[in-house]
């Protein structure tokens, strides 16, 4: 595959948090060009990736949900292909996808519920958006990474 | 006047050590990070170039555009960003950022002056 290895989903910190009232999209990257995009790409080939989702909690607030989303036809439609859920507590989560999972009836893409994935479907581009519920403060951060192989 | 293929080249044979940029997000002794390892090139300032706010003891380090985007890391580097290198056991802070640029403005390289 292209680029295999660790790649940033997002690193997000207090303020980011806290503004994500809707869902927000947390994932920048640089193209080749140096232009700033809001997803990382290059991974065709793909076969598999090991996400991780570590939420820092400070103190206050009620939820962060964070979803993670793929593209199949370059960036016009996303994905939804996993959902996880932080409430008022620091957690570490970590989930793992395949592209060889047969996904031999049609799936309709839409909202999962909390802490559950729709696993085979994988694209060559991928973001994470997050949606905040409450007002956290402290040291709250979140920062969520791929390993892609 | 150089092409941006030609000071690529360039740049690209002097980058030959490893170089960690060091991205944080937040704060706190849990702030998450983002390290990007690339090949880059750091040296000391000659002394005829420790003036204004050189000091002894800072470092220049190069690393290449590109490596960056390869990495993952957005642009452009930032004084809030670190710097790991080989010869050196803690970070080093960012104080200038200098784009090295080609004749027809591509940048290519970034020249850092860290200190740490």
């Amino acid at each position: 595959m292209d680029n295999p290895g660790i790649h940033n989903l997002g690193d997000v910190a207090l303020s980011a948090i806290n503004a994500a009232t809707a869902a927000t999209v947390v994932t920048s990257a640089s193209d080749a060009q140096g232009t700033t995009q809001a997803f990382i790409a290059d991974l065709d080939g793909m076969l598999a990736c090991s996400i991780s989702a570590n939420f820092n909690w400070g103190a206050g607030g009620t939820s962060v949900k964070v979803t993670i989303e793929t593209s199949l036809d370059q960036g016009t439609t996303w994905t939804e292909v996993a959902r996880i859920a932080f409430g008022a507590a620091s957690e570490q989560n970590v989930i793992n996808l395949s592209g060889l999972t047969p996904k031999t009836t049609p799936v309709t893409p839409g909202t999962l519920s909390d802490d559950t994935c729709l696993d085979g479907i994988m694209g060559d581009r991928w973001r994470a958006r997050i949606i905040t519920v409450g007002t956290y403060t402290g040291n709250t951060s979140l920062s969520l990474r791929m390993h892609a192989r | 006047m150089m092409t941006a293929d030609e000071l690529r080249r360039m740049y690209r044979d002097l980058a030959t050590q490893p170089v960690t940029v060091r991205r944080y997000t937040g704060k706190g002794v849990a702030a998450p990070f983002f390290d990007a390892a690339v090949k880059g090139r750091s040296a000391a300032y000659a002394p005829a170039e420790l003036v204004n706010n050189v000091l002894q003891r800072d470092l220049r380090v190069i690393v290449l555009i590109e490596d960056m985007i390869d990495q993952g890391m957005t642009l452009p580097i930032t004084e809030s960003d670190k710097i790991i290198v080989a010869e050196r056991t803690n970070e080093l802070a960012v104080l200038l950022v200098i784009p090295r640029k080609s004749s027809d403005g591509t940048a290519v390289a970034y020249e850092l002056q860290c200190r740490g």
